[in-house]
C-alpha cells in the first residue's frame, strides 16, 4: 500500500483521463456535492459493488453466525466426535472436519466474529485517537507536537510483530479485547502522523485566516472549519489498513500470543491445523481462504473508498 | 548536512531508550520465575534458588537490573542466558545469519521483481497487463504471510519435491528460495505499485516531454530522466522494509523450521528466559532505527528540500 501519510508527492497528479472522468461525472449531475459526485463514481464501479457485497455478507455472519453455520445440517461448532478427527468433506459436512472432529464449516463460520470485531475495533478506535491528537498536534504544535512526535516515535521503533508479540506475552487473560488494546497501542502512532500532517496543510491555508479574523476562536477553527477539509485522508487510510489489522489478529493467534482457545477463530483454527497441515490440506485451505477473502473484500473496499474520495492518490 | 545527521542520532537515541526500557519493562513483568522454570516443574531447594537470584541479579528492584543491563550493553556485553547458561550473544551470532540471509534473500527477490513490475506496468498504463498486476498486487497484501507460507509449503516442498519442506540442511539458495519469496511478497507488491505511481508522475512531467520533443530514444528518456527522479520514493521505502522484513523473519522461521532470531525469541519466551529475550529485540530494536536513520540521511541526500527545513 502506498504511504499516503509521508506528504510526498510520490503520486501521479490525475492526468487527462481522470480529469475527464471527473468532468463527466459532474456533467451527470449539475452542481452535485463532493459526498454525491463519489458515490456516483461508487456505485458505476464493479470491485466496489463485488467487494462491498461480500463485506456486507461477512458482516451478516459475524452478527448472525447461527443461521449461516446452520445451512448444512451440522451448525453446532462445540459438537464434536474424536472419531471423524481430522476427516474430509462429506455430504453435511462440505468442508469436513478439524482435529477435534468438530464441523469445520460450522467453526469457519463462528471464527468470522473475533477477527473482524479485533479489526473494526482497533481501526476505529485508533481513528478517534489520531483525530483527536492528530489535530491538537499539528494545530497547536510546539510541545503538544514535539512530546506526541517522540511518544509516536518510541512505537515506530519496534518491529510491529515484535513488539505485539512482547507485550502479548505479559498479558495473563488474552481476549477480543486485551488484543485490541495491544494493536491499538501499535496502531494509533502511524494515523496519528497522517492527520498532524494534513492538519498541519490547512492550518495556514487562507479561510483559515478568514475565519480567524472573523474572531473565531481557535476551537470552532479548528472543529467547525479545519477538520472537515482534513479527515478525508486518515478516514481513508483507515479502511484501506482494517484489513492489514485483520491479519495482525490473525498472526498473532496463529504464533500463540493472540486469542486463546476455547474462542472460535481462523487464527486458532490454522494454528491448530500447522502440524497437519502435509497429510490434511483442507484444514489450511478452508479457514486460510476465508480469512484472505475477507481481507481482500475490506482491501479492495478501501482501494475504492480511496479512488472515489481522494482522486489525488490515485 | 552535519547538524541534521546529529539531530537525527540524538532523536535515536532517545527513542530507542525509550523502546529498550518498554521491553525490559515488559520481560520484567513476564509472569513465572526463570529459576523455577529450571527445575521443570520439580521445585528446586531454597538455597540454589538464592544462589542463582544472586548471580543472576534477579532479586534486584526493576531500575537497578535495568540500569545494570544498559552498563553492560554499551560494553557489547547481552548477559548471559539463565536457561541454558550460555552468553546471549553466542546464541546470537548462531542465529542472527540465518535471519539476515532469510531477509536479504527477500530483500532482493522484493527489489528486482518489485521495481520490474512496477516500471513495466506504469508503461502499460491502463492495459491488461497493468491491470493483472494491480489485482495481483492487492491478492499478494490480502494472503496472511503465514498462509501464503503453508500454501507454497505444501505445494512447492511436499507435493512436488522442487524444495526442501523445511530447514535449512541444503544451505543458500535451495533452503532459503521459497521463505524468502514468501517473506517478500507484501512487500514486493508494495515496491510494484510505488514504482509504478511514482514513474507515472514522472512521466507527465515536462522535462519528460522536453526529452521527448527532443528526439531521444524512449529507452533514454524512461531510463535516464523519468526512472531516476521516480526511483527516490521506492529507495525510501526499500530502506525502510528491511527492518520489517526481520520482524516478517519470526513468522517465517517458525513455519519452515529456520533456527534464526525468530525462534531464539519464542523459545526464551516459553522457557521465561528474559536476558535471552530482551537481547534478541534489542538488536532488532538497534537494527531498525539504524535503518531507518540511515533512509533519512538518503533521503537528505538526495532531495535537499529534506535539509533545510
Amino acid at each position: 500500500m502506498i504511504p499516503a501519510w509521508s506528504g510526498r508527492s510520490e503520486l501521479p497528479e490525475p492526468t487527462g483521463d481522470a480529469a475527464e472522468a471527473a468532468a463527466e461525472t459532474t456533467a451527470v449531475e449539475p452542481g452535485a456535492s463532493f459526498l454525491a459526485d463519489a458515490w456516483s463514481e461508487l456505485v458505476h464501479n464493479p470491485l466496489f459493488i463485488i467487494s462491498g457485497a461480500i463485506v456486507v455478507l461477512i458482516l451478516a455472519i459475524v452478527i448472525f453466525p447461527a443461521p449461516f453455520a446452520g445451512l448444512f445440517g451440522h451448525g453446532n461448532p462445540h459438537a464434536c466426535n474424536l472419531a471423524d478427527s481430522n476427516e474430509g468433506p462429506r455430504a453435511g459436512h462440505p468442508f469436513g472436519f478439524d482435529v477435534q472432529g468438530c464441523d469445520l464449516y460450522a467453526n469457519v463460520i463462528y471464527g468470522a466474529r473475533p477477527t473482524v470485531t479485533i479489526g473494526l475495533l482497533v481501526t476505529g478506535t485508533s481513528l478517534m485517537i489520531a483525530i483527536v491528537l492528530g489535530s491538537l498536534a499539528g494545530f497547536l504544535g510546539g510541545a503538544v507536537d514535539t512530546i506526541l512526535g517522540r511518544l509516536a516515535d518510541v512505537f515506530f521503533g519496534f518491529p510491529f510483530i515484535l513488539g505485539a508479540i512482547i507485550i502479548l506475552t505479559v498479558i495473563p487473560e488474552r481476549n477480543v479485547l486485551t488484543v485490541s488494546l495491544v494493536l491499538i497501542i501499535f496502531g494509533w502512532p502511524v494515523m496519528t502522523r497522517l492527520m498532524r500532517s494534513t492538519v498541519l496543510g490547512e492550518r495556514s491555508k487562507d479561510y483559515v485566516l478568514a475565519a480567524r479574523s472573523l474572531g473565531a476562536s481557535n476551537m470552532r477553527i479548528l472543529r467547525k472549519h479545519i477538520l472537515p477539509n482534513a479527515v478525508a485522508p486518515v478516514i481513508v487510510y483507515a479502511t484501506l489498513v482494517t484489513g492489514g489489522i485483520m491479519v495482525a489478529e490473525a498472526t498473532l493467534t496463529f504464533l500463540g500470543v493472540g486469542l486463546q482457545a476455547p474462542a472460535i477463530s481462523w487464527g486458532l483454527e490454522l494454528a491448530s491445523a500447522q502440524t497437519e497441515i502435509q497429510q490434511y490440506p483442507h484444514l489450511l485451505i478452508f479457514p486460510g481462504l476465508f480469512l484472505s477473502i475477507t481481507v481482500l473484500a475490506f482491501v479492495t473496499l478501501g482501494d475504492t473508498l480511496r479512488d472515489a474520495l481522494d482522486p489525488r492518490l490515485r | 548536512m552535519g547538524n541534521y545527521v546529529v539531530k537525527r542520532l540524538l532523536q535515536t537515541a532517545i527513542v530507542f531508550i525509550g523502546v529498550t526500557f518498554i521491553i525490559f519493562g515488559a520481560v520484567f513483568l513476564i509472569p513465572g520465575n526463570p529459576v523455577a522454570a529450571l527445575g521443570s516443574g520439580q521445585p528446586l531447594p531454597a538455597s540454589t534458588v538464592h544462589d542463582l537470584e544472586l548471580k543472576y541479579h534477579l532479586n534486584e528492584p526493576f531500575l537497578e537490573q535495568y540500569g545494570r543491563y544498559i552498563l553492560g550493553l554499551l560494553q557489547g556485553n547481552f548477559g548471559t542466558s539463565v536457561d541454558t547458561g550460555q552468553s546471549v550473544s553466542s546464541l546470537m551470532a548462531q542465529a542472527w545469519p540465518v535471519t539476515v540471509t532469510l531477509a536479504l534473500t527477500a530483500w532482493a527477490i522484493e527489489i528486482v521483481v518489485g521495481v520490474t513490475t512496477g516500471v513495466l506496468a506504469a508503461l502499460r498504463r491502463g492495459g491488461l497487463y497493468d491491470r493483472m498486476v494491480m489485482f495481483l498486487t492487492i491478492l499478494a497484501v490480502s494472503v496472511p504471510i503465514f498462509v501464503a507460507a503453508f500454501t507454497a509449503q505444501y505445494v512447492l516442498g511436499v507435493q512436488f519435491h522442487l524444495v526442501p519442506v523445511a530447514g535449512t540442511s541444503d544451505g543458500w539458495p535451495m533452503s532459503y528460495l521459497v521463505p524468502g519469496l514468501v517473506l517478500a511478497l507484501f512487500s514486493l507488491a508494495t515496491v510494484g505499485r510505488l514504482t509504478r505511481a511514482s514513474l507515472l508522475e514522472s512521466l507527465s512531467k515536462e522535462y519528460v516531454h522536453t526529452a521527448v520533443a527532443k528526439g531521444l530514444p524512449k529507452r533514454w528518456v524512461i531510463g535516464k530522466h523519468a526512472l531516476r527522479n521516480s526511483i527516490i520514493p521506492v529507495i525510501t521505502y526499500l530502506g525502510i522494509d528491511l527492518g520489517f522484513l526481520l520482524g516478517g523473519a519470526i513468522v517465517i522461521e517458525g513455519v519452515f523450521n529456520l533456527p534464526g532470531v525468530g525462534l531464539l525469541i519464542f523459545n526464551a519466551i516459553e522457557n521465561k528466559d528474559g536476558t535471552v529475550v530482551v537481547g534478541v529485540a534489542t538488536v532488532f530494536v538497534l537494527v531498525f532505527l539504524l535503518g531507518n536513520l540511515v533512509v533519512d540521511v538518503l533521503y537528505a541526500v538526495l532531495d535537499p528540500r529534506v535539509r533545510y527545513k
